[in-house]
């Protein structure tokens, strides 16, 4: 059934996504997060995690940010 | 600190006395709306039958029946009982039964599933002995005539007790991946007595092509075609082609 | 605020919250599944089915407390308490709709000839109706925008998302609730041996939340009505300095629209922007404490006379300039910059 195909497509398509991004929030966390935000210097561990499902789910936001180089926000 | 700050509240200093009293009873109030809400909806939840679905396999043993869906033949006390046959998980029993022939004597372990008088019997191993012990004959047929019936197409197995409730459109998912993988399909109808339940086939008495019911799984429906008695079990023998929605 | 970022910060308020939310979430589910397995039609009902009924009715009820604690703290401050740790409710809301979300999909989905998750979206195919419309995709949408308020709670995502892109993401969880209501009214509360009782609850639960954003809505308006003054290009007059109460504010609106919270403390005035540098709470609606401005909403501080936070914090607002005429206190409509330090007016 078409149904069938079509949703398992874009099923995959979110899988794809979902791996880059969490691919992209390991690399971000070891070497970006400090650079575009001087609040996280330092921060922990546990930080890291919470902030980690909303880097898989927003990686591209966070992408043009890194290389845009932001600063936080009021910093 | 902010000794003087009669009722303002800050998250990380002292809660001011007065407000410490409204926040007490405002938790308390919430509380109370927690546990009616969840005593409300509680009642409101739909009738889930009367299925049963046995917790230890048994043995059962008699003769095994391949059209229009594999079904066992078990003699009792009380006469011949019909057992519709299916696998675990939502898969039919065409697969654990393999090529073993309609009318041969099969001992088999599996959960026994009731309700409405139609009995089950999910095969608890992939294993079906067979033995050459007498061969059970037959229930006498018994002819009811056409009827055009209104009811809902479900999937045997969770119908008869694995899923209380089983029928519905929440289920209706459910039901059709049942259908899918195998489950003979039963058609429900509501009587003063409660549900009637009976096996879904096409006209000619094959079993039905899932595709050609998926749409309408759980759905309220009016179906034409023949009623039949198979011993203990009803048949309705369908005309596809009437099917239609009723809500 | 953002000083060097910790996972929470803890305080005791927080933990009693939390201990609030988690007896709750508890009490809950068990009352329901208690009744559910006494009930004379329901107490035949499979447990995992009863469990997946319960934690969706604790969620969805739990959706209702979220929203309706934005409004009621507009209302009366006594609410301002609820408001203060709301996202960790928001983040076991999402919790609890997750766990739904999951038995669900096991339970109805699962064990079949298909992908769980395909079969969740084509095993009810009637895209084309109202009536029977798949509530499956209804309940997975709300479910993806309460993962993204979720997951985006932390004050870091507040900073880099910016404030105002963040406040719109959170805003969503409207049509989270819109999706939600669908899902229960296509759901659990219609079809076979749903009872209307069931619609009924749904339609109260939806009354009292529109209700009290309208009443809100309607409070503030009028409030921002009674601050409105005269269209002028000078100077506002912003009325008696000792109608202020002491270390409290009045809001006046600038014929630009933009919010100044006037506040008294000390024998002297200072004016900044309404709208705090965090989620834009409303500040004048705070007081001072300990010689700062303090959001009701978070606590956040600034000081009154340079709208700066104080160190090691970084935020900043705006600053206006006062004076007092004859008793009655002046401000100049023109912002300074964020965080430029305005002379406080002396009340004479």
């Amino acid at each position: 059934m078409g149904d069938i195909e079509a949703v398992t497509t874009i099923l995959n398509a979110l899988g794809l996504y979902t791996t880059i991004g969490a691919v992209f929030a390991i690399v971000f966390l070891a070497f970006g997060l400090a650079r575009i935000d001087h609040g996280a210097k330092g921060a922990g561990f546990v930080f890291r995690l919470v902030i980690l499902p909303g880097l898989i789910a927003l990686w591209p936001v966070m992408l043009v940010r890194w290389i845009v180089g932001g600063q936080p926000h009021g910093g | 600190m902010a000794a003087k700050q009669s009722e303002f509240y800050v998250g990380y200093l002292a809660v001011p006395p007065r407000l410490k009293w409204a926040i007490g009873a405002l938790v308390i109030l919430l509380l109370a709306l927690v546990a009616f809400d969840a005593w409300l909806v509680a009642t409101l939840q739909p009738d889930a039958g009367d299925g049963r679905w046995a917790d230890a396999p048994t043995e059962f043993r008699g003769t095994l029946d391949r059209t229009p869906y594999p079904t066992l033949r078990v003699a009792t006390d009380a006469g011949t009982r019909t057992y519709v046959l299916v696998s675990d998980e939502k898969r039919g029993a065409e697969a654990v039964l393999g090529d073993i022939p309609a009318g041969a004597s099969v001992r088999v372990q599996g959960y026994e599933i009731e309700r409405a008088a139609v009995g089950m019997i999910q095969l608890a191993a992939t294993d079906v002995a067979v033995d050459n012990a007498p061969a059970i004959p037959a229930a006498p047929l018994e002819v009811h005539g056409r009827a055009t019936i209104d009811g809902e197409i479900v999937d045997s197995k969770c119908w008869l007790g694995v899923m209380r409730p089983g029928e519905g459109h929440i289920h209706k998912a459910c039901a059709s991946l049942c259908i899918r993988g195998g489950i003979p399909p039963m058609f429900v109808t509501r009587t003063s007595d409660g549900p009637q339940v009976m096996l879904l086939t096409l006209f000619d008495g094959r079993p039905v092509p899932p595709d050609a019911i998926l749409d309408v799984i759980a759905d309220p429906v009016r179906l034409s075609g023949i009623v039949e008695k198979h011993g203990d079990i009803y048949h309705f023998k369908v005309d596809l082609s009437t099917l239609a929605r009723t809500e | 605020m953002a000083a060097t970022y910790k996972p929470v910060l803890w305080n005791r308020h927080k933990r009693v919250y939390d201990v609030v939310i988690g007896v709750g979430i508890a009490l809950y589910l068990a009352i329901f599944i208690a009744v559910g397995m006494s009930t004379a039609d329901s107490a035949n009902t499979s447990i995992e089915i009863l469990a997946i009924s319960a934690l969706g009715a604790c969620a969805f009820f739990m959706l209702h407390v979220v929203l309706a604690i934005g409004p009621l703290a507009r209302l009366s401050t006594t609410f301002l308490p609820l408001l203060y740790n709301r996202r960790h409710l928001g983040v076991s809301l999402f919790v609890v709709a997750a766990a739904h979300a999951t038995f669900a999909t096991v339970w109805y989905h699962g064990f079949g000839v298909l992908n769980p998750l395909v079969s969740l979206f084509v095993s009810n195919p009637r895209y084309d109706a109202i009536g029977s419309f798949p509530f499956e995709s209804l309940g997975a949408v709300a479910l993806v925008i309460l993962f993204l308020m979720a997951a985006t709670s932390h004050d870091f995502w507040l900073n880099n998302l910016s404030p105002a892109v963040w406040k719109t993401l959170h805003m969503l969880v409207y049509i989270a609730y819109g999706a939600v209501v669908l899902h229960v009214l296509l759901g659990a509360a219609s079809g076979h041996g749903g009872s209307p009782l069931y619609v009924w609850a749904v339609v109260v639960g939806f009354v009292i939340i529109a209700g009290l954003h309208l009443g809100a809505a309607i409070a503030q308006g009028g409030r921002d009505r009674a601050q409105r003054s005269a269209p002028k290009n000078d100077w506002i007059d912003a009325g008696p300095a000792d109608a202020i109460p002491q270390r409290r504010a009045r809001i006046v609106i600038a014929p630009s629209g933009a919010q100044i919270a006037i506040f008294r403390y000390d024998g002297r005035v200072s004016a900044v922007s309404n709208v705090c540098a965090h989620q834009m709470g409303p500040l004048g609606e705070g007081c001072i404490v300990d010689g700062l401005v303090t959001c009701p909403w978070h606590g956040w501080q600034y000081d009154p006379a340079t709208g700066r936070s104080p160190p090691p914090y970084t935020e900043r607002v705006e600053t206006f300039n006062v004076r007092i005429e004859n008793g009655r206190i002046l401000v100049d409509p023109k912002p300074n910059a964020k965080g430029a330090p305005a002379t406080p007016a002396a009340i004479g």
